[in-house]
């Protein structure tokens, strides 16, 4: 009996193993993949192909200014909403939700319905200035924002709402006018939530794909962000885009290690 | 008058109404349960929660009140809640800083002003360390530094001492009544602690359900609680009667006081420590006797407190003894007495001794228990409050509760347990009887 029970001790473990293996496997095996099929060797030559740096600098050049564009206007915006407590806030925050869920292509289409020449805001901006947005690297930006800015509001928010709101009462009945409460109190106490909240923005932005083919084109040098030129180098120079998958996920997990040893866990 | 308010907010089933007045360097206490509202009228006098009606003027200028609602941080308020709540990430020294910072001093008046604060309180020392490097004593007297260091007209302190351990909370409470000396504006304290209340108030507000009980000294309120939740604040047995020309009818029987010209609706009032108690039916000179079964014991030091009920199926009915003479032992002294001479030590409280020390710090002993059981003491106070004065009130099955002081020497003589049948007796002397 007590060897039954043994063997149904390890039977049921199995149970739970297997599938955290086949879990495991199936995250490991592909980054194996990418490491073993790379060709060391001509590493750093691949890597000098035409395609590769101009598609790196852009990504970075468009995803440091989302990242900024995010923590600017997004901090306020989480910092208000985690005060907020109503039906409209309730309502924003489902708004805000929404490009989290939407296939990136489909937000694609709804930028260009917006900033597309004949776009809501896009039309008037052409007949008043000329300005086209569409296909141009700050085409990239806004599709980065709109898939990003979401991410970052949510975790953002959720960190300014850890931020008991006693403090806010006693830096009020100190004189503090709500805009320094937000500056002097509640920026440094969300101080790591807005460094995890800015590393899943700058995150989402660098892999941002659909959003950006479909509203900014893929026009090398100028609107071919990394992932693009990854995809678009896949079909004549596959080393090219290996080299160039393996300069990506470098920079992921050096952005990953700085922030997990200084605000994340 | 500088600070005239009456609050009207509304909160959860219950609508706040109380009126608060007090004078420049008065310390004004706000008793009452937890859930009585005091914490809501702390924050409408900050002005943290709106008023729904009523007003706050402070030295004439209106705060709330005609239409009009200033922000908290266009108030001259301090404002010191039981957990310090200093700012995390900033020095002692720019904590206290942040505020005369807020309202436009210079970074280097700021500084000084934060060392001067922080000096007047004794932690000059501290300025430079975090919160997290400070103790909880240590700590609250930088957030008082805090609180003052914007000059407020109005200091509101939140149960300022409730989360500190017992060691620490006399220390800081020392400390605190200094500075409230030498504070002129005016300062609200809110507290259910009878000593916070006692050693740093002129006058005392006692709340319940978000209305008013009763106000005043704090020596009038200990002589003659109007209500049983402040009587069970002060340590007193109370009772509401009726009174004639020789005694006052109470749940507990006619009760024969010390001589009360008035007739009518009266409150009846008598320390826990003027009720002795006995083994037998004594044969003395004790005017108000009755039998009662012992409902709880805890002992605190040498002193004991009994919760005695009385009239609950007993041998005989309430009685009054209807001897005039009125000498006699009392108290623990009585029961050792009647009983057999007890444990060592019990002798040396000699009669005078004792009655002494518990008639004179009253006071003083009650507040001492609640020192003693510190956090215990609040968590209690939910359940009193849905049940107010049941120590004191008719308990709804004919029994009344009364508190009894014995020493812990008539504990052991009498064997004193929960379920024990004894005699229960207060001189009419020690009963002072007062219209309601």
């Amino acid at each position: 009996m007590g060897r039954a029970r043994a063997r149904s001790a390890g039977w049921s473990r199995a149970v739970l193993l297997v599938p955290a293996a086949l879990g495991v496997g199936l995250v490991v095996l592909p980054l194996l993949g990418l490491l073993l099929r790379t060709e060391w060797g001509a590493f750093a030559a691949h890597l000098a192909a035409p395609v590769v740096w101009p598609a790196i600098r852009l990504s970075l050049v468009t995803t440091l200014v989302t990242v900024a564009l995010c923590a600017v206007l997004g901090t306020p915006l989480a910092w208000l909403l985690s005060r907020a407590d109503g039906r409209a806030a309730t309502w924003l925050r489902a708004v805000l939700t929404v490009p989290v869920v939407l296939p990136p292509v489909v937000g694609g289409v709804a930028l260009l319905m917006a900033y597309g020449r004949r776009g809501v805001v896009g039309a008037p901006l052409f007949e008043a200035f000329g300005l086209r947005l569409p296909f141009t690297p700050s085409a990239v930006v806004l599709a980065q924002v709109f898939v990003s800015l979401p991410f970052f509001v949510l975790a953002v928010e959720g960190a300014m709402r850890a931020v008991d709101g006693r403090y806010d009462a006693v830096a009020a009945t100190l004189g503090a006018s709500p805009l320094r409460i937000f500056v002097r109190v509640a920026l440094p106490l969300a101080a790591p939530g807005i460094a995890s909240g800015a590393a899943l923005a700058w995150a989402r932005a660098l892999g941002e794909f659909g959003a950006t083919i479909t509203f900014a084109g893929n026009f090398a040098g100028r609107t071919q962000t990394a992932p693009l030129a990854v995809y678009v180098a896949l079909q004549n120079d596959p080393q090219a885009a290996l080299a160039l998958s393996i300069a990506m996920l470098a920079v992921s997990l050096l952005v990953l290690g700085l922030l997990r040893g200084r605000w994340m866990r | 008058m500088t600070l005239d308010a009456r609050l009207r907010a509304h909160r959860g089933g219950f609508t706040v109404d109380l009126p608060l007045a007090a004078q420049d360097g008065e310390v004004v206490a706000v008793l009452g349960p937890n859930g009585a509202g005091k914490t809501t009228a702390l924050h409408a006098l900050a002005g943290l929660v709106p008023l729904e009606a009523g007003h706050v003027r402070v030295d004439g200028e209106t705060w709330a009140g005609d239409g009009r609602h200033l922000g908290p941080e266009r108030r001259a308020v301090g404002l010191l809640a039981a957990d310090h709540l200093l700012f995390p990430h900033l020095t002692a020294r720019a904590n206290v800083a942040f505020g005369p910072r807020s309202r436009g001093a210079s970074r280097r008046e700021a500084e000084e002003r934060a060392d001067a604060e922080l000096g007047a309180l004794g932690v000059a020392e501290l300025a430079g360390r975090r919160p997290s490097a400070l103790s909880h004593g240590q700590a609250q007297r930088v957030a008082l530094a805090r609180a003052l260091a914007t000059d407020p007209r109005l200091l509101l302190l939140d149960e300022p001492l409730s989360a500190l351990d017992p060691a620490t909370r006399p220390q800081v409470r020392a400390t605190l009544a200094a500075r409230l000396r030498a504070y002129d504006g005016v300062t609200v304290v809110v507290t259910h602690d009878p000593l916070d209340a006692l050693t740093l108030a002129d006058r005392l507000v006692f709340v319940e359900g978000g209305a008013v009980v009763q106000e005043g000294t704090p020596a009038d309120v200990v002589a003659r609680p109007r209500d049983p939740y402040v009587a069970q604040v002060v340590g007193l047995n109370l009772f509401a009667g009726t009174a004639d020309g020789e005694a006052v009818t109470t749940p507990l029987g006619p009760v024969v006081t010390g001589g009360h010209a008035h007739r009518g609706p009266s409150w009846v009032a008598f320390a826990p420590s003027a009720v002795a108690l006995y083994p037998e039916k004594p044969h003395g000179s004790t005017r108000n006797l009755w039998p009662a079964r012992v409902g709880s014991v805890e002992l605190s030091g040498q002193t004991a407190r009994v919760r005695l009920l009385i009239g609950a199926g007993r041998h005989d009915g309430p009685h009054v003894a209807d001897t005039a003479r009125d000498q006699g032992t009392r108290g623990a002294d009585a029961a050792r007495e009647h009983g057999q001479r007890g444990a060592p030590g019990q002798g040396d409280h000699g009669q005078r001794g004792h009655a002494g020390r518990h008639d004179g710090q009253h006071g003083a002993d009650a507040a001492r228990d609640h020192e003693d059981h510190g956090a215990d003491a609040g968590r209690h106070d939910g359940p009193r409050r849905a049940e107010p004065g049941r120590d004191h009130e008719n308990r709804g099955d004919g029994t009344v509760a009364v508190l009894a002081d014995v020493t812990a020497g008539s504990v052991a003589t009498m064997r004193l347990q929960p379920g024990a049948d004894v005699w229960a007796g207060v001189k009419a002397t020690e009963v002072s009887a007062y219209p309601s």
